[in-house]
C-alpha cells in the first residue's frame, strides 16, 4: 500500500471504476490528513456518524503516533464493531464491499477498518418451503451470522466449531463449515474442506452452487446433499456427525454427509408419537417406489405380463382401452408429460392464477381426455396415483429425480415388460450403491447391513431406545443416550 | 476397496444360488426322485471339505487372492490361471444361458434368446464395471429383495404343503443320492472358488468372517432345502420332474384369499437377481485375473467387454436345444467344476504348502 | 453410458416381440375340447368381445364363443383363431371342459397341449359335460354371471364348500392324480338343464327364472387317462369322505317316513391300508338340522340313537363308494398310494396287479365317530298343539 493519502484514495478509486456509492470523507485531526471511505450501499449511516462524532474527539499524544492512537480510541470506544488493521488493496476492498469503514491516515501504508454494516436481510420468518405442523417455526435467512447464531442458539457445546473460507474469485462469498468437533468424523471434515478449497468458480450465488460443485457425478439423478432451511433439521444433523455448509446470502443450508434414507426423514418425525412418524415414514418409502415404478408396471402388466392381472380386471382394462388409438406406452406418456406440463405451470406462476391451472388441468386430463377417446381411465388413475405419490417430498431434487426414473422404468418396461424393469431396477440398485458422499455409502444403512441404524431409518424408535447415533457417519462417541465416553 | 465380511457372505450365496434354480433342481431331482432333500443335506456336510480348501488358500497369505498364489509357481501358474479364466467364461455362459432359457421360456416366449441375452448383458455390463465394494453392497441389497421373497413365497405356500408327498423316503437307492449330491456339490458348491479372488486383506472385519459366512451358508441350504420340500409336497415328485422349471410353477398355485395370486413373476425376479450377480462376479474375477497374470491395463473396460461378448457367444451357441442342456447339467458339468473348481485350487494349494517348507 | 443408451433404441426400433396390447387380445375364460369323428372340436369362450352396453353408454364385456377344428389341438386352437380378429390368449382361463367321448379316449392329448403351452396357468377347474356337447356348455347364458365359465367355475367353488357331493379339481390336482403311483383321477360333470339352443340366446338371461340353466352333476371316476363311470350322489359323497374333501355334508337319516337332517360340519378322515385290509377312521362333528320325527330331543339316549343312525349312515355312503370302486376296478381313493408311501419295497411287487385284484379285494373296516354338537337354535322339536 501506498503511504500518501491522496494516492490510496484514488487506487482504491480507480479500482472499482469510481462507482457512485464509494464515499469519502477527509478531516484533519491535529493537522494530519485523515480520510474516511466507506461503501453507502453497504453501510450503515447512524453507526458512521456516531463513529465519525467519537473520532474526531481523540486527544493526541504525539504526531507520530497518531495511527496507534486513533486505533487504541476507536477500539476504547466502540466496543460494539470489530476493529482490524489491514494493509492491502485486496482486502480493504473486501471490506468495503462488506459494510466496513477504512481509516487512511496520511503517511501510514496501512488502514483501520471497522464495521458499520448495514442491514441488508429481512427478520428471521417462517419457514415456507419445510412447513411443519407442531415444531420450531423459525427458518434460515440471508445473513450468514444469523444462520450461524440460529445453530449456536440450539447448540451450547463449546465442541461446535464453525470455520470459514471463501469461495467465488469475484463474488469471495462466506462459506462456513460448522460441526461438532468431537463427533463428526475427522476424514470427513478433511476432505470437504479439501473440496471447498478445490472449487474454482467466478462467483457463488446460492448454497446450490456449492452444491452442485462438491459432487461431480451427478447421474444417479438422486440429490446427495441436503439442503434445507429448518435450523433445527441442521441442528439434528450436526448432532448425528454432519457437517453443515452455510453460505453467505442463502436462506438453505448444506447437511453433508447425506444417505438416501435422509430424504424419507422429516424433522416433524421426531415431534410426533414414534408409532405414528414410523408409519409416515415408511409410508414415504412405499410412495417412492409407488411413484417410480407404477406407471412401468403398468405398462408391463398391459403389454407384456397380462398373467398377473385378474381376469376380471383384466377384461375391463381390455374393453377400456378397445377405443384408444394409441399404443399404451404413448397413451402413458402423453399423460405423464401433460401432467408434468402442468406441475411445471403451477409452480412458475404466482398464487393468483393457480386456480386456473388447476381447473384446465383436471378437466382437460381428467374428463375430456377420457370422453374423447384419447386415453383410458385406467391410465388416469394410474398417472395420478404415481403423480400423488411423488409429491410427499418437500426437497424439489428428490421429485426430479423420481420423474426422471418414472420415465425410464417406463421405456424399460415398453421394452421387455417385467424383465426390462428388473433390468433397469438393477441398474438403478447399483447406481445407488455406487454413490459415497465423503465416504459415506448412499444406501446405508441398508447397504452396508446395519439392524442397529434401522431404528431410526426405516422405522423411528422412542427417543430412549434409540441409543447411538447413525454409525455410517462416524465413528467415535457414537452413544447419545447415556455417556458420551 | 474393502468388503466387509457379511457382504463376503452374501456374495458367496450367490454363486451358490445362480445355477440352483433349474439345472441343479433338474440334476438333483432326476437322480435322487423324492428324496432330493436328503442329498442336500448329504451334500452340505460333504461341502466342508471343498470348504476347508478355499479357506486354506485364503489364509495362504492375506495379501494373495487365488490369481496371485497361482502367480507364484510361475509359467505353470500362469497356465492355471489362463485354464480358470477360460473355463469361468464358461461358467458364466452357462448361468446366463439358464437365466436367458428361463425367462424365454415363462416370459418372453416370442423374442430371440439372443435379444434376451443382450438385456439380461447390459445391466451385467453396469454392474461389473464397478469397484467390488459396490459389487458386495450392490449384493446385499439383492440378498435382502430375495431373502423377503423366498419367505413371502414360503409362507404363502406353507399352508399347501403335505408332508406325506415326501413319503416314501429312502425309496431312491443310496448310490443315486449321492449321485444327486454330487450334481449339487458341483453345480452349487464348487462355484464358491470364484470368491477367492477377494483376497483375505480386503475383507474388513475378516475375524467375524466365519461366523457370518456359516450363518448365511446354513441359511441358503436351509432355503435350497425348503424349495425342494415344498415343491415335492406340493406337486408330487412326478409333477415336479414333468416341469422345466417347478419352482417356478410352484410359485403359480399361490392363491391367498383369491387376491394374492398371480405373482410368480414378482416373487420370481430374485434369481435374475442372484444370476446377475453371480455373472458380475465371474467377470469381476476375469478382470482381475486378466489384470494381474498378464500386467495388463482395463482401459475403457475393455476386459469387461470382450468377456461379456464371449459370454454372449457362449450362451448364443452352446445348447442347440433343452435336452442336451439338461443332460450335461447333469451328467457332465458336476465333474467339469470338480475338475477346475476342486482339484486344481488342490494342487495349487498342496504345491504351495510344499515350497514353503522347502524354503 | 450414452453408447448402452444406442442398444434400447435399436431395440425399440426392431418391434418388440412379445408386445401385444391388450385390446388385440382375446382373453379366454373357458375351453371346451369335442370330439367330431376323427377331430377335435375346440370352442372357446372370449371374454373381452364389448356387445353389451350399459345403461350410461359404458361398454360391459360381454362373452362370445367361437369354434375350430382339427386333427390335433394344436390345430384346432389354430383353426379357431381364423375365425377370430385378436389373437388368442390363453392365461386366463377359468374352466376346462371335456366332453365324455373325450374323457373315454384322448384325455392325455388335451391335458398335454395344455401343460406345454407356455401362457396356461394350472389353476383353472376341469369339469365333465355329462350327456352333452362340451361346447354347449359355455355357450348357455346366465344371469347371475357376465360369463358362463365364469359362472361354471364358481359354481364348482361354492358347491363344494356347501354341498357334499361334488368335487373341484384343478389342472394341477388332475395331472397330479393322473401322474402319482396308486391313485386314479375323478372329476365333477355339469349338464343342460332345459333347451340347448333356447339357453344360447341372451333373452334366457333377462328371464327372472331362466329355462335353460346349467346345473352340476355326478362325479366322473377314471383308471388312468380313461373315463369309466358314474357315481351317485349318494356314492360321491363316500368319495368324498375318504378322500377328506368334506367341508358340510348332508345325512340324511329315515325313521318310519320320517326324516332328520345331520349336517356335518367337521370331518376328518385317515384310512390305514395294511395286509390287503383297510381301515378307515372319520371323525366328525354335526348337528341337526332338519326333523320332522316326533322325538323328544330332552332325552340323551334320542340323541345317542339319531347319532348312530348317523354313523350307520355314513358307513353306508362309504361302503357305496367302495363297492363302485371295486366294481369298476379302479382305486379313486389312493389306498395304493398309502401302500407305495409307506411300504415302497412292496408296492413295487404288486403294483402291477394291484388294480384289477387286489383293490377289488380289499376288505374293508370303518370306523366313525361322531359328536353331535348342537340342535340348531331350538331345544327341541317344534310340538304343535291342538
Amino acid at each position: 500500500m501506498d503511504q500518501e493519502l491522496d494516492k490510496i484514495i484514488n487506487h482504491i478509486k480507480t479500482i472499482n471504476g469510481n462507482s457512485t456509492d464509494i464515499n469519502v470523507r477527509y478531516f484533519n485531526i491535529h493537522n494530519q490528513k485523515v480520510a474516511f471511505m466507506f461503501l453507502e450501499s453497504v453501510a450503515n449511516d447512524d453507526k458512521i456518524s456516531n463513529f465519525l462524532g467519537k473520532s474526531l474527539s481523540i486527544s493526541v499524544r504525539s504526531k507520530k503516533n497518531l495511527f496507534e492512537d486513533l486505533f487504541n480510541h476507536i477500539n476504547n470506544t466502540i466496543p460494539n464493531s470489530k476493529v482490524k488493521i489491514i494493509n492491502n488493496y485486496d482486502d480493504i476492498f473486501y471490506h468495503l464491499a462488506s459494510g466496513f469503514t477504512c481509516v487512511f491516515i496520511d503517511g501510514y501504508n496501512k488502514a483501520i477498518t471497522l464495521e458499520t454494516k448495514a442491514l441488508l436481510d429481512r427478520s428471521i420468518t417462517e419457514a415456507t418451503s419445510e412447513p411443519v405442523l407442531k415444531g420450531p417455526k423459525d427458518c434460515f435467512i440471508e445473513n450468514i451470522l444469523a444462520n450461524m447464531g440460529l445453530i449456536r442458539k440450539r447448540i451450547k457445546d463449546p465442541n461446535l466449531y464453525f470455520e470459514e473460507t471463501k469461495v467465488g474469485r469475484r463474488t469471495k462469498t462466506k462459506v462456513v463449515i460448522g460441526y461438532i468437533k468431537d463427533i463428526a468424523d475427522e476424514e470427513k471434515v478433511n476432505l470437504l474442506k479439501q473440496k471447498l478449497e478445490k472449487i474454482n468458480i467466478d462467483g457463488i450465488i446460492d448454497s446450490n452452487y456449492i452444491k452442485e460443485l462438491l459432487c461431480n457425478n451427478q447421474k444417479s439423478f438422486l440429490p446427495r446433499v441436503i439442503s434445507t432451511e429448518r435450523p433445527d433439521l441442521v441442528t439434528m444433523g450436526i448432532l448425528n456427525g454432519k457437517i453443515a455448509i452455510i453460505v453467505e446470502n442463502t436462506p438453505y443450508v448444506l447437511l453433508l454427509p447425506t444417505v438416501f434414507a435422509d430424504f424419507f426423514k422429516s424433522t416433524e418425525d421426531y415431534y410426533t408419537k414414534p408409532f405414528n412418524a414410523s408409519f409416515t415414514r415408511i409410508l414415504r418409502y412405499i410412495a417412492f417406489f409407488i411413484a417410480i415404478l407404477i406407471p412401468a408396471f403398468y405398462i408391463a402388466v398391459t403389454t407384456f405380463n397380462m398373467e398377473m392381472v385378474p381376469s376380471t380386471l383384466l377384461i375391463s382394462f381390455s374393453i377400456q382401452r378397445d377405443s384408444v388409438p394409441f399404443p399404451t406406452i404413448i397413451e402413458v406418456l402423453i399423460l405423464v408429460i401433460s401432467y408434468e406440463i402442468l406441475r411445471e405451470a403451477d409452480t412458475r406462476k404466482p398464487q393468483i392464477m393457480g386456480a386456473s391451472i388447476s381447473i384446465v388441468g383436471a378437466l382437460i386430463l381428467g374428463e375430456a381426455a377420457v370422453s374423447a377417446g384419447i386415453i383410458s381411465p385406467i391410465v388416469v388413475i394410474v398417472i395420478s396415483i404415481s403423480a400423488v405419490a411423488g409429491m410427499g417430498f418437500n426437497d424439489p431434487d428428490i421429485t426430479n429425480a423420481i420423474r426422471i426414473w418414472r420415465i425410464l422404468f417406463m421405456l424399460a418396461a415398453c421394452l421387455f415388460g417385467i424383465v426390462g424393469i428388473v433390468v433397469l431396477f438393477i441398474i438403478f440398485l447399483t447406481k445407488l450403491n455406487s454413490i459415497e458422499v465423503l465416504g459415506t455409502p448412499y444406501l446405508a444403512p441398508l447397504s452396508p447391513l446395519s439392524f442397529k441404524d434401522f431404528k431410526n431409518s426405516l422405522t423411528r424408535f422412542p427417543q430412549q431406545k434409540i441409543k447411538t447415533r447413525p454409525t455410517y457417519f462416524n465413528k467415535k462417541n457414537i452413544h447419545r443416550i447415556g455417556s458420551d465416553k | 476397496m474393502k468388503v466387509t465380511s457379511s457382504e463376503y457372505s452374501y456374495l458367496t450365496s450367490f454363486l451358490i444360488r445362480s445355477l440352483f434354480f433349474g439345472p441343479a433342481i433338474y440334476s438333483i431331482l432326476h437322480f435322487a426322485l423324492q428324496d432330493g432333500w436328503i442329498s442336500l443335506i448329504i451334500s452340505f456336510i460333504l461341502s466342508f471339505i471343498p470348504l476347508i480348501i478355499y479357506y486354506k488358500l485364503l489364509n495362504h497369505n492375506p495379501h494373495d487372492n487365488i490369481v496371485s498364489i497361482n502367480n507364484k509357481l510361475g509359467t505353470l501358474g500362469k497356465l492355471i490361471n489362463m485354464l480358470l479364466i477360460l473355463f469361468i467364461i464358461f461358467h458364466a455362459g452357462l448361468i446366463l444361458w439358464n437365466l436367458t432359457n428361463f425367462i424365454y421360456s415363462q416370459f418372453l416366449f416370442q423374442t430371440p434368446l439372443l435379444v434376451i441375452s443382450i438385456v439380461l448383458a447390459i445391466s451385467i455390463f453396469y454392474v461389473s464395471i464397478q469397484n467390488i465394494t459396490t459389487i458386495a453392497r450392490t449384493g446385499t441389497v439383492f440378498f435382502i429383495i430375495s431373502t423377503i421373497l423366498f419367505f413371502v413365497a414360503a409362507f404363502s405356500l406353507a399352508g399347501e404343503c403335505d408332508l406325506n408327498g415326501l413319503k416314501p423316503v429312502l425309496n431312491s437307492n443310496f448310490s443315486s443320492i449321492l449321485k444327486g449330491s454330487f450334481a449339487s456339490l458341483g453345480l452349487n458348491i464348487f462355484p464358491i472358488f470364484i470368491i477367492l479372488i477377494i483376497p483375505k486383506n480386503a475383507i474388513k472385519n475378516s475375524n467375524k468372517l466365519l461366523s457370518s459366512f456359516f450363518k448365511v451358508y446354513i441359511f441358503r441350504f436351509i432355503c435350497m432345502i425348503s424349495v425342494l420340500i415344498i415343491c415335492i409336497s406340493i406337486l408330487g415328485i412326478e409333477l415336479t420332474n414333468l416341469y422345466q422349471y417347478p419352482e417356478y410353477h410352484i410359485l403359480k398355485t399361490i392363491n391367498i384369499a383369491n387376491f394374492f395370486q398371480r405373482v410368480e413373476s414378482i416373487l420370481s425376479i430374485q434369481w435374475i437377481f442372484e444370476a446377475v450377480i453371480a455373472i458380475a462376479l465371474c467377470i469381476y474375477y476375469i478382470k482381475e485375473s486378466i489384470t494381474k497374470t498378464f500386467n495388463f491395463k482395463n482401459k475403457f473396460n475393455l476386459i469387461n467387454i470382450i468377456s461379456l461378448i464371449s459370454i454372449l457367444i457362449i450362451t448364443k451357441y452352446i445348447f442347440p436345444n433343452n435336452t442336451i442342456a439338461e443332460s450335461f447339467y447333469k451328467n457332465i458339468y458336476p465333474f467339469l467344476t470338480l475338475i477346475f473348481f476342486l482339484i486344481i485350487p488342490f494342487l495349487v494349494l498342496i504345491v504351495t504348502k510344499f515350497k514353503k517348507n522347502k524354503y | 453410458m450414452k453408447k448402452l443408451l444406442i442398444i434400447p433404441l435399436i431395440l425399440l426400433l426392431t418391434g418388440c416381440w412379445n408386445y401385444r396390447e391388450l385390446n388385440q387380445l382375446a382373453i379366454t375364460t373357458g375351453i371346451a375340447v369335442d370330439k367330431e369323428n376323427e377331430n377335435y372340436k375346440i370352442t372357446i369362450m372370449i371374454a373381452n368381445s364389448k356387445k353389451g352396453s350399459g345403461s350410461d353408454g359404458s361398454i360391459t364385456p360381454s362373452a362370445a364363443v367361437y369354434e375350430g377344428k382339427g386333427k390335433t389341438i394344436y390345430e384346432a386352437f389354430k383353426d379357431t383363431s381364423l375365425s377370430v380378429s385378436k389373437q388368442i390368449y390363453l392365461s386366463h382361463i377359468d374352466v376346462l371342459v371335456l366332453s365324455e367321448e373325450i374323457a373315454k379316449n384322448n384325455l392325455t392329448d388335451v391335458i398335454d397341449f395344455l401343460f406345454r403351452y407356455p401362457q396356461t396357468r394350472n389353476n383353472f377347474y376341469l369339469v365333465l359335460a355329462k350327456a352333452k356337447k362340451a361346447g354347449d356348455i359355455l355357450k348357455i347364458t346366465t344371469p347371475l354371471e357376465t360369463f358362463p365359465s365364469q359362472n361354471l367355475a364358481k359354481n364348482l367353488e361354492i358347491t363344494d364348500k356347501l354341498q357334499g357331493f361334488t368335487y373341484t379339481v384343478d389342472f394341477t390336482d388332475f395331472t397330479k392324480s393322473l401322474v402319482s403311483e396308486g391313485i386314479n383321477p375323478i372329476l365333477p360333470s355339469v349338464t343342460i338343464i332345459g333347451n340347448t339352443i333356447e339357453g344360447n340366446k341372451d333373452e334366457n338371461k333377462e328371464q327372472s327364472e331362466p329355462t335353460t340353466y346349467l346345473k352340476l352333476d355326478m362325479l366322473g371316476l377314471f383308471k388312468g387317462d380313461k373315463f369309466v363311470t358314474w357315481a351317485s350322489p349318494d356314492e360321491s359323497k363316500g368319495i368324498n369322505i375318504i378322500n377328506n374333501k368334506i367341508y358340510i355334508l348332508g345325512v340324511i337319516i329315515e325313521k318310519e317316513n320320517k326324516k332328520i337332517v345331520t349336517e356335518i360340519t367337521e370331518m376328518e378322515t385317515s384310512f390305514k391300508v395294511e395286509n390287503n385290509k383297510v381301515k378307515i377312521t372319520v371323525d366328525t362333528v354335526g348337528a341337526i338340522q332338519e326333523m320332522n320325527a316326533d322325538l323328544n330331543l330332552y332325552d340323551t339316549k334320542t340323541i345317542e340313537k339319531i347319532q348312530n343312525a348317523d354313523i350307520e349312515k355314513i358307513k353306508e355312503y362309504i361302503n357305496m363308494a367302495i363297492d363302485l370302486a371295486k366294481k369298476n376296478k379302479t382305486d379313486i381313493f389312493g389306498f395304493g398310494n398309502y401302500v407305495y408311501k409307506n411300504n415302497p419295497k412292496k408296492w413295487n411287487e404288486i403294483k402291477d396287479k394291484w388294480d384289477d385284484e387286489i383293490f377289488p379285494n380289499l376288505e374293508v373296516e370303518i370306523e366313525v365317530n361322531l359328536r353331535l354338537q348342537a340342535k340348531g337354535s331350538i331345544n327341541n322339536i317344534v310340538e304343535v298343539k291342538e
